[in-house]
């Protein structure tokens, strides 16, 4: 997944991936969800933002981790982002702690 | 044949329903098998009469508890033809035996630029041990391929025999993915004739063919319980007495000493050197009546079975198209367990759509990553058979995928 973030906003963002049906229907959901959106809502996210948009309540706990894989990577990559360009420990580490209690 | 309206009544699980009222085959026997009433009423038996700890106490209960233990070790010594009853120890599964032997005899017998050999179709339990030992100990991990129907070239090996490095060459009997039946007496009459050991992984082959350790000629065999009728947590390495009198024991504790001062400690004998603490007992017992269970059928007739339904099943799939079988296609070669992939639906999709109608399959990478990067595909579906499966199952099942197909539009 990749994010071009300007002036604190989402300006772009794609992804590339191979998987089942719900993966890279929530990964696509996922991509027009945080399209525009400000940094602080992206970094906001939860499980149930992205279970919600999906529609899809009674998944068991096999294929959530199909409908959670797309936010777990956006959280590793803001991880990333926070920790190695903004410097953000703290921030950084809450969100690596959110994306390791992804399932 | 055997009767299969016999064996199914005696799998109480084999009635119930799945998705409210869809009649359930189970189809991921190679990941694990059902349970008879035997083996669970064994269990239960243990629990509700005699339980209690083993090999120490002298009273009733204890003595009763360790008999019945100790009979499951003769039963699998004479299961699987090994010489001496004292060469088979239980472990928690074919894990923990690889683990074991990586651990002490790998530990003590391979050294820097020595070579462990595996091969491509190796479940993970036969990959990450060996790398964890000749990484630890700077020495090199190789592997034999497989070829595009899916059998081991058996030059490479050779290859790495003519260094004169290979310690060890470790190999499943029979592949969890491909189904593939190893030529294992040709590797381990190789292997012999250049002194180096050989692990066998059971953990396939025994539940579905008769294995005959001495005529086998290996140096360690392990398998699990739970692929064979018999409980979870439960598995046995098998290794010649000669090589287990000098390994280090993996687990210190209690039952594994005979004698323990401040700062040394002597071993127990075989096997209880290796089984130290509380074993798992009441599942021990368990899987004494999954033997009697196999045995009283017979090994013969269950392969016999297996061909039969494996080769309708086989027949029958590659008449469905798109489907993309892996694995040889002669049912001779192979066990009763069939990977594919059906155009380009993900195969945790198709498992999904098919469970819908009470089949259960299994999906994914089947601990194989190697052998998934090898066959180039990221997953693969899996049908997998026992001996209480029916070729109408297996209609069924034929049925599901074709309804895949259309919800799939291919
Ligand atoms: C070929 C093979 N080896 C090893 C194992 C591991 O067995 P267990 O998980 O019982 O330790 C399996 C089971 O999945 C297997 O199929």
């Amino acid at each position: 997944m990749h994010l071009n973030i300007k002036d604190n906003k989402v300006v772009d963002v794609k992804f590339t991936g191979k998987g089942c049906a719900i993966s890279q229907a929530s990964a696509s959901m996922l991509t027009e969800l945080i399209m525009g959106k400000d940094f602080e809502a992206v970094k906001k996210l939860s499980k149930e933002d992205i279970l919600d948009n999906l529609g899809l309540h009674d998944l068991g706990p096999a294929r959530i981790k199909c409908a959670l894989l797309s936010l777990k990577v956006l959280k590793s990559g803001l991880y990333s982002y926070l920790s190695e360009k903004l410097k953000d420990t703290a921030s950084a580490d809450k969100i690596k702690e959110e994306a390791s209690g992804l399932y | 044949m055997i009767n299969i309206e016999n064996i199914r009544n005696d799998f109480p699980i084999l009635k119930r329903k799945v998705h409210k009222d869809k009649t359930l085959v189970y189809f991921d026997n190679a990941a694990t098998t059902q349970k008879p009433i035997q083996v669970i009423d064994a269990i239960s038996n243990y629990y509700l009469t005699y339980n209690s700890n083993i090999h120490r106490a002298v009273h009733e209960l204890a003595e009763e508890a360790t008999a019945a233990y100790e009979s499951t070790r003769d039963k699998v010594a004479k299961f699987i033809n090994a010489k001496n009853r004292e060469e088979i120890v239980f472990v928690r599964g074919t894990t923990e035996a690889i683990n074991l032997v990586a651990y002490t005899w790998g530990r003590q017998n391979v050294d820097k630029d020595d070579i462990v050999v595996t091969t491509e179709y190796e479940h993970h339990s036969n990959i990450v041990p060996w790398q964890l030992l000749t990484q630890e100990k700077g020495a090199k991990l190789e592997y034999i391929g497989v070829d595009d129907n899916g059998e081991l070239l058996l030059d490479q090996l050779d290859k790495y025999l003519e260094t004169g490095r290979v310690k060890l060459v470790t190999f499943s009997q029979m592949s969890n993915v491909l189904g593939t039946i190893t030529n294992s007496e040709e590797i381990i009459r190789r292997c012999k004739k250049k002194g180096v050991r050989v692990l066998v992984d059971g953990a396939q082959s025994v539940p579905h063919l008769k294995v005959d350790l001495q005529k086998l000629d290996c140096d360690f065999f392990a398998f699990s319980a739970h692929k064979m009728l018999g409980p979870t947590g439960v598995g046995v390495l098998w290794a010649r007495k000669e090589l287990l009198e000098n390994m280090i024991p993996f687990n210190g504790g209690g039952d594994m000493i005979r004698e323990v001062h401040k700062y040394e400690t002597s071993w127990n004998d075989l096997p209880y050197k290796f089984e130290a603490g509380t074993p798992n007992i009441a599942d021990v017992i368990g899987f004494g009546a999954a033997i009697d269970y196999l045995e009283k059928i017979g090994m013969d007739k269950v392969r016999e079975h297996e061909v039969d339904i494996t080769k309708y099943a086989l027949d029958k799939l590659s008449q469905v198209k798109g489907i993309k079988i892996y694995g040889p296609m002669d049912a001779q070669k192979r066990g009763a367990v069939i990977s594919f992939n059906l155009g380009d639906i993900h195969p945790h999709d198709l498992a999904t759509i098919i469970d819908e109608e009470g089949i259960a399959i299994r999906s994914g990478h089947h601990c194989a990553q190697v052998l998934m990067e090898r066959l180039d595909v990221s997953a693969t579906s899996r049908a997998s058979f026992y001996i209480y499966n029916t070729k109408d199952e297996v209609d069924a099942f034929i049925k599901s995928l074709y309804r895949a197909k259309e919800l799939f539009r291919i």
